[in-house]
């Protein structure tokens, strides 16, 4: 506010130089954010015995690519290469958002536009369970998939997951908004069923809304540990917070810091990158508060 | 399909929608989705919490028949040194990280608020970073860089003459970690909601304050913190809800199971977490669970409170 009423009755001077007061102030509050991220990188590059010298690390020196090189054939006590956890992130990811967003998406359609007995109720079910702190469930649900037998499979990360109050919430208002019911009617009049005008009309029209849930979906289930170290024993089926918490719990006296920080670098990389492509999608929908 | 679906009236406002479902064909598919819906709702969290719930009121270690024993759970983990510990560290990280967070969060969304800030997208999107990286690969990065010995804190620390301090193995520091990281992993996302109140200020009161003379503090004191205290209520909650939660000493302190130096940085879901899956200790981690569970939902229910509000006016 302050900026723009200055754009238009101030001086240019003034304009130029609290242009330079902003940019100094911006820099200053970018490097705590930044700089973990780029000491972890360079980091990455150099050899345990160089990373332990108590100096300031500027840049990699000497520069090896040993720390990469031994994740990618698994020369650590877990035996399996750092692609394998990344790839079960993939599948544990994929296999709770994809279904989730289908599901969620339809349900949202329902409770948007169409009128059913116990609408309300299911629906006010759904938002209740946003309220339900995670450590009321955390150990009967432990029990329960035990019970199931689901330890060492990825159901327990996927099916429990598939109809977040969050999701439904979100979309449902977000399908009372881009989609008008008129072209509901003209769909219907065309005889289309439901199904027909969720997939040809409802979904096209509220795709941002998706890419968005799904993200951030998409990245809760990537960095989860909590239910994932419920689940598996079976080092194959690690996903990428295990394989990286291999290195943080291990008991051995002097860890491994360079393999550490490139696990860091290489499990943190999909979902930054994931991430930086729907970032415009994400940071606005944040900030008008959609998801909260 | 009915006829008085195309006499409804135009307005697309109306909270309840005139369609009825039993006609619209798709049967399976409408039922089918409502039938996943209810039995995975059903299922993993209804049965959890009930369950959860009645083993916090039973004796059992994993093995027989869990035998009724009331509230002595509850009693024996209020009483529990290391719970009760848990519960003091995690009112004092709510104590410091709160009040942080949410000053922090409205200065920042000031900062990213401003139209001539250089760069101001990607000022946005780098704040956010640490909210999106997972929580072991934060601790990962900040065991190294708080390192007594060789973290890069310390050489710079050193560098401009101060001493060395022994961040992680002390009580103190361990605290500072805790709260530095927490503070950092979750300060973009509660700017961002800081920044969308923000952007919902009438501008005409900024104009009209600037023509009576206002300096930028008073506009400050006068316009925007009681303009914003209704989102700013909103964040502290995220905030209170977020420490609440706070499971990051796991991954800093694995020597100690997350319990740091002196179990100074041990929070309630940390304990609670080692208690059941460390220990076995079924019951007692159910009664811990259901305790925060009460909280967190007395909280969240404030949450929902303040959000409505704070919502009613813009």
């Amino acid at each position: 506010m302050k900026a723009r009423a200055h754009s238009r009755s101030e001086p240019t001077y003034r304009r130029r130089l609290w242009r330079w007061v902003l940019l100094l102030v911006g820099i200053t509050t970018a490097l705590p954010f930044a700089l973990p991220y780029y000491v972890v990188l360079i980091l990455s590059f150099m050899p345990r015995s160089a990373i332990m010298q108590p100096t300031l690390h500027l840049w990699p020196d000497p520069w090896i690519w040993d720390n990469y090189l031994r994740l990618f054939r698994g020369e650590w006590v877990l035996q399996v290469s750092i692609f394998r956890s990344i790839a079960n992130s993939f599948l544990l990811a994929t296999g709770q958002t994809i279904p989730m967003l289908l599901l969620c998406s339809f349900l949202a359609f329902l409770f948007a536009k169409w009128d059913f007995p116990g609408r309300t109720l299911l629906f006010g079910l759904s938002l209740a369970t946003m309220f339900i702190p995670y450590q009321a469930t955390l150990v009967a649900f432990y029990l329960l998939i035990t019970r199931l037998g689901w330890l060492n499979t990825f159901f327990p990360l996927w099916v429990p997951w598939w109809v977040p109050g969050f999701a439904i919430f979100f979309l449902r208002q977000y399908i009372r908004a881009a989609v008008p019911d008129e072209l509901l009617d003209a769909g219907l009049i065309d005889g289309a069923d439901l199904f027909r005008q969720y997939r040809s009309i409802v979904l096209p029209l509220i795709l941002p809304g998706l890419v968005v849930v799904g993200v951030l979906n998409f990245v809760n289930a990537w960095n989860d540990y909590i239910y994932s170290n419920l689940v598996f024993t079976n080092m194959h089926l690690y996903p990428s917070t295990l394989y990286l918490y291999s290195f943080q719990g291990s008991r051995i006296a002097v860890p491994e810091y360079g393999m550490m920080t490139a696990a860091s670098i290489l499990s943190g990389l999909p979902i930054i990158v994931l991430f930086l492509i729907f970032q415009r999608q994400i940071i606005s929908g944040l900030t008008r508060g959609a998801l909260r | 399909m009915q006829a008085r679906l195309t006499l409804r009236p135009r307005s697309t406002s109306a909270t309840v929608p005139v369609r009825r479902l039993g006609r619209a064909g798709a049967p399976l598919v409408v039922g089918g989705a409502l039938a996943l819906f209810l039995s995975i709702l059903l299922i993993f969290q209804l049965i959890p919490l009930v369950w959860s719930a009645y083993l916090s009121l039973h004796s059992w270690a994993g093995v027989g028949t869990p035998r009724w024993i009331g509230i002595s759970n509850y009693a024996r983990v209020l009483s529990d040194p290391t719970i009760r510990i848990a519960f003091l560290n995690t009112g004092l990280f709510i104590l410091l990280i709160v009040p942080l967070l949410t000053a922090l969060s409205l200065l920042l969304a000031l900062l990213l608020n401003q139209v001539l800030l250089p760069l101001r997208g990607a000022l946005r999107v780098l704040v956010f970073l640490p909210y999106i990286t997972p929580a072991v690969v934060a601790a990962i990065i900040f065991t190294i860089v708080f390192n007594e010995r060789f973290g890069q804190i310390n050489a710079l620390l050193q560098l401009v003459g101060l001493p060395a301090v022994n961040w992680l193995k002390s009580a103190t520091g361990a605290r500072l970690v805790v709260t530095f990281v927490a503070i950092w992993q979750v300060l973009g996302y509660t700017t961002l909601i800081t920044l969308g109140g923000l952007q919902t200020l009438p501008t005409e009161l900024y104009e009209a304050a600037m023509l009576d003379g206002a300096s930028a503090f008073q506009r400050f004191w006068t316009i925007t913190v009681p303009l914003m205290s209704g989102t700013l209520a909103v964040v502290s909650i995220v905030s209170l809800l977020f420490v609440l939660n706070l499971f990051s000493p796991y991954f800093l302190f694995p020597a100690t199971n997350g319990y740091g130096p002196e179990r100074s940085a041990v929070t309630v879901s940390v304990v609670q977490y080692v208690y059941a899956f460390t220990n076995r200790r079924y019951g007692d981690a159910a009664a811990v669970g259901t305790l925060v569970g009460i909280l967190g939902f007395l909280i969240a229910l404030i949450q929902l409170r303040l959000w409505r509000t704070s919502r009613g006016w813009s």
